[in-house]
């Protein structure tokens, strides 16, 4: 088997912390590797990241290639779209995939032009044809269309795939596989440098992370309710997210909005209060596990896409709700 | 600082689209466009900017020639000048050819010290133009920026959107740098500025003004295919509605939690 | 509708209509609840709304009846109060645009262009459909005019920093014995009276003026004396057409509204927009909606021209009140409950609508107006 029927995945990673995207795309690649007979190699890029291919290994990698370097230690555009591309030029994979991350999005299309390939951006689906085409499902319009897109003539494909569209495989403990270490003298970056890293808006359980998001919009956005929802939120342990109407309101950000310009996220359980369900939401949250949804409108289309539905008051059912979860407590 | 190139692109002024159900093509009910809202925030940035240091802003875009309309609202909100890239050979650009021509429109304008971009078009979603520009060009890059700063020693610091939150980076100019909605609030263009702009010649440029590799343009310089629109199928979950009081539907949604084994 | 706008005209409607989107449409029920949005018209003063047909030399945008028009029609989408508050402020500038002398122009135009509201008064307690009988009386004295009387539903009244108001100078000639006269607020013979509890339209504050022994000087005096009829019936003129594009925004919010609460809502196992009860009564609508903005901006047309358009003013107006009195009642009926409730639009905008048929010229009053004209031509 040649490298170049090879599926690669970047492998992410901030101060040795892998991006939770990874593990999806290893899942996802495994299972395109299955039908083009490409193995799944992680590409590691950064400084200090001796702990990582057995993570990597352990999330389905078949191979990691790694370059260590000072240079590499924080992200920065040029030197990782010069490694990646001296790599790609060296070993010819076949597929190149990246989390449609803040440095995905940034690192792809820089590689891109320097490969003059087709990248295809915010992937919600991958399959291959029996040529081993990479057939990509990209949203367009907000979400409201769907395409395909190839790239039927260069190699490799490379594409950008939304966070928290794919599960990762079930970890295996002690996974092992081959480390290839490549040196690549590279001239530094003198045009950029990373001079702060803002931390403060890491939270304990991002609403991207979280098990369990008690989420409210319009409907539930009275002062009193959000506490209320809080209160509630806490009570299950879960995160508390936002529609997009209340991160103007100053108690909540653009971090804490489910939807399509806000995070996309695939929880275990999520409990919709006062949220109509516009598409821009629910195209961020519609793969989570156990749907419940809360709204006075009977009609309102997040019932669509819900598992439980209940036609109410939101502060009413919230106030209920923690009560009845003491008792189950007791 | 004496030029700021500010790239705009005209987007469908609704994102409600439809397809054909026989000719599987996209349906739009209004053709009308607008600005795409990210580069509103690229004009307003650049158009500050010009108002602290005195430079020149030029707007560029490529496209058909209503695409004018968008260029006309940068120079009513504060650009100096438009320019426009178009031709029939131009047309069915992806990313990478789109990006290659505005990045020869970039050169035919004589360069300039700031490059800025919308963080994507709402329509296609991709956000890929700037960063690829940038690699043509062969500038350093600052995307999903959220805060900018000219420093007098010839670089700039930014705010970035990065997976630990947020990062600052100090970029050397020129640079190209794409910008986010939260980075300032675009303002509206008065009436007189509209009607001046609106009265202005909109200078157009096609491939053999700029001098293009007729490969890499259009359709013939693009890598990628679109070889299907489809709109998403619903998830139909049979949704189950629980009827009673709000304190039965808790207790039964308590009970649901429970057996689902998410307490 | 196919009728193709200048490219000025389409950029200026493009900048209200996101304006009115993101800015007005907001606090729209607000609005309601609170009276006249200051901070929001600050904000339309700094975007440079208030003078949008003003030429340039008055710090006005250059426009024409048609950019007001689709100005006034654009904001009447996300609120009627806001629109008709502007068209208030337009129908007392129009007054010194249409009529005042240099001097009053440099005066005033420019301060009605980027930072004060004006308001027109000529409706009285006792004098509102029969205009020429008002009561309120200018008296020459030595270096200008005293005005006494009182005024009734000011549109802007209270919010204004100029009004323009009709007053008799002589009592004998009936219509042609009125004046116009240009009175700042800051004139201590000036005093705002009530503020009426409306039924509508409460985001535009409509007051009473007290004229108590109210100097002016000669230099307040609009146009000459005797010319005040004349000149409030050439601005009405002009206000019709505002009513009209008030009206052809109001009934498009009433079908959108419809629209969407059709196209959702569940009964007999489908949306009721499937039911044909419900088709009839959108496709009445949508009719009426077309005749109302194909007459608005024809009119707004023949008053860009210079053409005289009273007739055509009067009518596009009664068409619009009624047609906009027809959508909201039938928005309401679409939403069933829903649309008798005060959470939902509908019934806002009834109550806002119901006013078109009575402000600037009652709809009788026109169809006197128009039938007259007609029965005159042959």
């Amino acid at each position: 088997m040649s490298e170049n029927e090879n599926i690669w995945v970047f492998a992410e990673q901030t101060d040795g912390r892998l991006a939770g995207v990874v593990p999806e795309l290893l899942a996802k690649a495994r299972e395109l590797g299955k039908k083009t007979g490409g193995s799944v190699m992680a590409v590691l890029l950064g400084d200090d990241i001796e702990k990582i291919p057995s993570e990597l290994f352990s999330y389905g990698a078949e191979g990691v290639i790694e370059v260590e370097s000072p240079n590499l230690k924080d992200y920065r555009p040029v030197p990782y779209a010069l490694t990646l591309r001296t790599l790609v030029e060296k070993r010819h994979p076949s597929i190149l995939l990246f989390g449609a991350t803040t440095v995905g999005r940034d690192l792809a299309p820089r590689l891109q032009a320097k490969l003059l390939t087709g990248l295809t951006a915010d992937c919600l689906d991958l399959g291959v044809d029996e040529n081993g085409i990479l057939i990509q499902t990209k949203p367009s319009y907000g979400d409201n269309i769907m395409c395909q897109i190839i790239c039927p003539n260069t190699k490799p494909q490379m594409a950008t795939v939304r966070p928290k569209v794919f599960s990762p495989m079930e970890r295996i403990e002690d996974a092992a596989g081959p480390v290839v270490r490549e040196e690549i003298n590279l001239p530094d970056d003198e045009s950029y440098q990373v001079i702060g890293r803002s931390t403060a808006d890491i939270r304990e359980t991002s609403i991207a992370d979280a098990k369990r998001l008690v989420c409210i919009g319009r409907g539930a956005c009275a002062e009193e309710t959000v506490e209320t929802a809080r209160q509630l939120a806490g009570e299950l342990c879960a995160a508390l997210g936002v529609t997009r109407p209340l991160t103007d309101s100053g108690q909540f950000t653009h971090d804490d909005q489910v939807g399509q310009s806000g995070t996309t996220v695939k929880p275990k359980l999520i409990i919709n209060f006062g949220i109509s369900g516009a598409v821009q939401y629910t195209v961020g949250m519609q793969n989570s596990e156990l749907i419940i949804s809360v709204n006075k409108n009977e009609d309102a289309p997040i019932f669509g896409i819900s598992h439980y539905g209940y036609v109410g008051d939101a502060a009413e059912f919230m106030t209920e709700l923690t009560g009845a979860l003491k008792g189950y407590k007791k | 600082m004496n030029t700021i190139v500010v790239c705009v692109k005209q987007v469908p002024a609704t994102n409600d689209v439809k397809i054909d159900p026989v000719t599987k093509n996209l349906v739009r009910e209004s053709v009308e466009g607008i600005m795409n809202p990210y580069d509103k925030n690229a004009v307003e940035e650049a158009v500050r900017i010009k108002e602290r240091t005195g430079c020149n802003v030029i707007a560029l875009s490529m496209g058909p020639p209503q695409y004018k309309e968008s260029l006309r609202e940068a120079i009513a909100m504060g650009c100096d000048d438009a320019i426009l890239l178009s031709s029939r050979a131009l047309g069915g650009a992806d990313t990478l050819a789109t990006a290659y021509t505005l990045s020869k429109g970039i050169e035919k304008i004589g360069g300039a010290d700031l490059i800025l971009f919308g963080r994507h078009a709402v329509d296609a979603d991709t956000g890929q133009v700037g960063p690829i520009t940038a690699e043509f060009l062969g500038l350093p890059q600052a995307t999903f920026v959220t805060r900018l700063e000219l420093e007098d020693d010839g670089w700039l610091t930014a705010d970035r959107l990065s997976p630990a939150g947020a990062e600052t980076v100090r970029v050397k100019l020129p640079a190209v740098v794409t910008v986010t909605g939260e980075i300032n609030t675009p303002r509206y263009a008065v009436p007189i500025r509209i009607m001046k702009a609106a009265r202005r010649d909109i200078l157009v440029y096609n491939e053999q003004d700029l001098g293009c590799d007729p490969e890499r343009i259009g359709i013939k310089g693009s890598r990628t295919v679109v070889t299907s629109v489809f709109t998403p199928p619903k998830p139909d979950r049979g949704t189950v509605m629980i009827e009673g009081s709000a304190e039965e539907a808790a207790r039964r949604v308590a009970g649901i939690l429970s057996d689902a084994g998410v307490l | 509708m196919f009728v193709e706008f200048s490219t000025e005209q389409k950029m200026v409607q493009k900048m209200v209509r996101e304006f009115a989107e993101k800015e007005v449409a907001p606090l729209n029920q607000e609005m309601d609840r609170e009276g006249f949005p200051h901070k929001l018209f600050d904000k339309m003063k700094e975007n440079g709304f208030l003078g949008i047909h003003f030429p340039e030399k008055y710090k006005g945008g250059d426009g024409d009846a048609v950019t007001s028009a689709l100005t006034i029609y654009e904001l009447a989408k996300a609120s009627a109060s806001v629109a008709l508050a502007l068209d208030a402020h337009w129908l007392a500038a129009d007054t010194i645009l249409a009529h005042g002398s240099e001097e009053q122009k440099q005066k005033y135009l420019a301060r009605a262009a980027t930072d004060t509201i004006f308001a027109f008064s000529l409706t009285e307690p006792c004098a509102g459909s029969d205009a020429a009988g008002i009561q309120t009386v200018a008296e020459q004295s030595g270096d200008g005019y005293v005005l006494n009387g009182t005024k009734a539903w000011c549109t802007n009244g209270g919010v204004s920093g100029v009004y323009v108001i009709l007053a008799k100078t002589d009592k004998t000639k009936g219509a042609k014995g009125i004046s116009a006269f240009i009175v700042e607020e800051s004139n201590p013979g000036l005093k705002v009276g009530k503020k009426e509890d409306k039924m509508g339209m409460r985001g535009s504050q409509t007051t009473e003026l007290i004229l108590d022994d109210c100097k002016v000087g000669h230099d307040a005096l609009l146009g000459r004396e005797g010319d005040g009829f004349k000149i409030a019936m050439m601005a009405l003129d002009g206000a019709r057409i505002s009513i009209g594009a008030i009206g052809a925004g109001l009934s498009e919010t009433a079908l959108k509204v419809s629209k969407e609460y059709a196209a959702q809502r569940q009964a007999f196992g489908g949306p009721i927009a499937n039911l044909q009860a419900i088709q009839f009564k959108i496709a009445e609508m949508a009719i009426g909606i077309e005749a109302i903005k194909l007459m608005t901006f024809d009119v707004a047309r023949m008053k860009a021209a210079g053409m005289r358009h009273t007739k055509e003013a009067a009518m596009v107006k009664v068409f619009a009140g009624d047609h906009s009195v027809k959508c909201a009642l039938e928005a309401i009926q679409i939403h069933g409950g829903y649309g008798y409730s005060r959470e939902y639009l509908p019934e806002l905008l009834l109550r806002d609508a119901k006013l078109l048929q009575i402000g600037e010229g009652a709809t009788e009053v026109l169809l006197m107006l128009i039938g007259r004209t007609e029965l005159a031509t042959k």
